[in-house]
């Protein structure tokens, strides 16, 4: 059904666990390996569903979706179809820029926004001449093969929408909980969920539960890296050169038109989350004791709105342990992007497209 | 780097490897199914009926027990290649065979298909299997023998006789039952009429055709971005007749309240004739002045006491123009009308007015009519729409000429040559 995600085909067709995932990704190299030796394809051993591989493609489907104005829903459902697609497929046989294409194009189709497929084929060729085929016949082939991968399921049900309905809970509920999202960690959520797209939550999890781990994260390590900031007073630019946050492209939300507005001083910061992973309790506590008053009465508001926040979260009844599982991976993104090599990438799939 | 950069010409740029690996695997359409003949053509395609070769191997599911025929017929629909490329994207083979390229697939079918396999209920038609091959698309569905264009025409030809309200009564619960569940479902059907209800064998009611469906939650365009028109014109609501560009399930009901009344009357309430787009602009839709003056004529003119939002519709202006220069009377005349096409029962009468009520926001819910007096008062609410009928519905005609459900023939000259190259075979 399409009402809602637990009687959704997402749940019930393609959601899986840590193991199945693994399966699923053994059977394909296994596959990938037995094409290999019967020379169907050529091996490549440079290209692999690395973290370095996913924020590419991550990066390839916002620049993609930026110059032909998608907005932030259809792009995330692009994104997990790619996903799901690598699932079934290898790297090695395909053209990852067609295949970016093609989940634009398809998911721009099921989210109610189609855009003409020679214009998406003429701005995709815009962006990535070498590898974008004229003819949009390629393209249409592709949306085929896609398709049948997916089994033609294609609804999807996203996180943002459980964080709409997570501020509309708590507006409805205010008297109780005394918690509500502001603008600014709405908008800091929100940039959050793109991330998560480059990881294998949305193929692990409910949507609200990642929803509620990027809620956690802004709001209760928030303050834990703002006094961590106080401390050690980091600079730095942060998530690196391909880093979102300013990856919506998105009106979907009334306030994340504004998002990109807001300084780097809003994001995270790889160090600090780092820091974060391993003491997180330990630099609550620093915090708490350093700084000038005016700053301990601010904090002391944090914490105040972090305890309704916990408040909330224990009577929820929404699963802490996936929760918490969600929001560690959600951090490890951050940390990868601080290695990501773009170049490395690049010329690897330059040289296994374009032998050259 | 511009245009002009050379394109390599290596073959996984345009998915070679993988699409050889694929084509090897794939089951085919005549592998799984024979062909027993065409139904219908419409704009969308073909659909045919079918029969597994597959001998049993599907479990036949509990609660449909009973209905499992002995011989797994099915109906599969065949999409049309978008006729506008054809020419573009076609070229002849040296034997006159016409060749089709890839051109994505139509915003209609996308729906259609993403819908269908997220939902299922027992009044909407089931989607068994959708096959992707040679460039086409087949969506398997459960068969149905009937459906209420040829109920409604079995009982209006050569003589009128009504159907008994009894099975007037299980078909529209069925269809609400139906409606309902899309409307839970956030989606809305659109183009609901009698030629898209289908009936079992066994008188189960199936909602079909959800080419027109689509998700109404929160939609990221005003639904009159992705659709100018919707709904059959004989069917369509008054709001979208006024130009609505926001538009509620509420227009599911009006088409349910026009089938009721056509499963009455046994002929369409309000048979207007369609204004044609100008041709010279097709971005403006014309006002369909025809169609509304029917609905007049036995509803009255509506004024903003009923309908509220009357004069913050677009088409207000034409609308005014029509109202004005109008002499018939002014106010419903659906009594008459009921009690006219031999209508006897005031429940039946009252469940009718509510789901023909101008005003989308007060017209009934699937809810509420499901729990109207109409369905709460004896007889009781029978799961068969056939029960203590006499006599038995003409099977669904089949049309063997065409059998070809492979080839990507189109056009009509392709099509006799094919029929040539068939003779000349013989």
């Amino acid at each position: 059904m399409s009402a809602d995600f637990w009687s959704s085909s997402q749940r019930g067709k393609w959601q899986f666990n840590r193991q199945s995932l693994l399966d699923q990704r053994r059977r394909l190299l296994i596959l990938e390996k037995k094409m290999i030796q019967n020379g169907f394809i050529k091996d490549y051993p440079n290209i692999t569903y690395d973290s370095n591989m996913r924020i590419y493609l991550h990066n390839l489907l916002i620049r993609l979706g930026r110059r032909l104005n998608v907005r932030q829903v259809p792009l995330a459902t692009a994104e997990v179809y790619l996903s799901r697609f690598l699932l079934k497929v290898s790297l090695k046989e395909i053209n990852v820029y067609l295949m970016v294409t093609a989940c634009i194009y398809v998911a721009s189709k099921v989210e109610e926004c189609p855009q003409h497929i020679r214009l998406i084929i003429s701005e995709a060729r815009n962006l990535w001449p070498e590898y974008i085929p004229h003819e949009v016949s390629k393209l249409a082939e592709f949306e085929f093969y896609l398709l049948e991968e997916m089994d033609l399921f294609l609804i999807l049900h996203h996180p943002y929408r459980s964080l709409i309905q997570l501020q509309r809970f708590l507006t409805a509920n205010l008297d109780q909980y005394h918690f509500l999202l502001t603008n600014d960690e709405l908008q800091h959520t929100w940039s959050l969920i793109n991330d998560s797209y480059i990881t294998d939550l949305p193929l692990l999890f409910p949507p609200h539960i990642i929803a509620v781990s990027c809620v956690y994260i802004t709001i209760v390590l928030k303050k834990a890296l703002n006094s961590i900031r106080l401390n050690k007073s980091i600079t730095g630019d942060g998530m690196g050169a391909g880093s979102t946050g300013g990856g919506s492209t998105g009106d979907d939300h009334p306030e994340s038109a504004q998002m990109d507005a807001h300084g780097t001083d809003k994001e995270m910061h790889i160090d600090d989350l780092m820091a974060l992973t391993s003491e997180n309790s330990a630099s609550d506590n620093n915090a708490l004791e350093s700084g000038s008053g005016l700053q301990d009465m601010k904090l002391d508001e944090d914490t105040i709105r972090i305890n309704r926040f916990m408040n909330f979260l224990g009577h929820s009844h929404i699963n802490l342990d996936e929760v918490s599982e969600a929001m560690q991976d959600i951090i490890n993104v951050y940390v990868i992007w601080n290695r990501y090599n773009e170049a490395n990438v690049k010329k690897s799939l330059q040289y296994m497209l374009l032998n050259r | 780097m511009n245009s002009s950069t050379l394109m390599a010409s290596n073959s996984i740029l345009t998915l070679g490897p993988y699409k050889h690996r694929k084509d090897l695997t794939r089951e085919s359409v005549l592998s799984k199914y024979e062909i027993v003949g065409y139904i219908a053509a419409g704009t969308y395609g073909k659909v045919y009926k079918a029969r597994s070769k597959l001998k049993d191997k599907r479990k036949p599911e509990d609660d449909n027990l009973v209905e499992q025929p002995v011989q797994q017929l099915f109906a599969i629909k065949k999409f049309k290649i978008d006729n506008n490329s054809l020419s573009k994207n076609s070229h002849l083979t040296i034997d006159g065979q016409e060749v089709l390229n890839y051109t994505g697939i139509s915003q209609s079918a996308i729906r259609e298909m993403s819908l269908c396999k997220e939902i299922t209920n027992k009044n909407v038609i089931k989607l068994i299997d959708i096959i992707l091959e040679n460039k086409s698309i087949y969506m398997i569905f459960e068969y149905c023998e009937h459906d209420l264009l040829q109920i409604i025409h079995n009982h209006s030809h050569p003589e009128l006789k009504p159907i008994p309200l009894k099975n007037v009564k299980s078909l529209i619960w069925q269809i609400l039952n139906g409606v309902l569940f899309l409307h839970k479902n956030w989606i809305f059907h659109r183009d609901l009429k009698p030629a898209n209800i289908m009936v079992t064998n066994y008188g189960t009611v199936k909602i079909g055709d959800l080419g027109l469906a689509r998700k109404f939650n929160n939609p990221l365009q005003s639904l009159y971005t992705g659709d100018k028109v919707v709904v059959t014109i004989w069917y369509r609501a008054p709001e979208l007749l006024m130009g609505a560009r926001y538009y509620t399930p509420a227009i599911d009901l009006w088409a349910v309240g026009c089938i009721l009344a056509e499963l009455l009357s046994l002929r369409p309430i309000f048979k207007g004739e369609e204004a044609k787009f100008d041709i010279n602009n097709k971005k403006s839709v014309p006002f369909q002045k025809n169609q509304f003056l029917k609905i007049i004529e036995i509803l009255g003119v509506p004024n903003e006491k009923d309908w509220s939002n009357l004069s913050n519709y677009p088409e207000y202006y034409s609308f005014k123009q029509m109202a004005e220069s109008y002499t018939g009377n002014t106010n419903s005349n659906l009594l008459n009308w009921y009690k006219l096409v031999g209508g006897n029962n005031k429940l039946c009468y009252k469940l009718l007015e509510s789901l023909l009520l101008y005003d989308p926001s007060k017209r009934i819910t699937a809810e509420n009519a499901l729990m109207h007096e109409f369905f709460m008062e004896a007889p009781k609410v029978d799961e068969n729409a056939f029960d203590g009928l006499q006599f038995k519905y003409p099977k669904r005609r089949i049309f063997t000429e065409d059998n070809d459900i492979v080839s990507n023939n189109i056009t009509k000259r392709v099509t006799n040559d094919d029929g040539m190259r068939k003779k000349i075979r013989q």
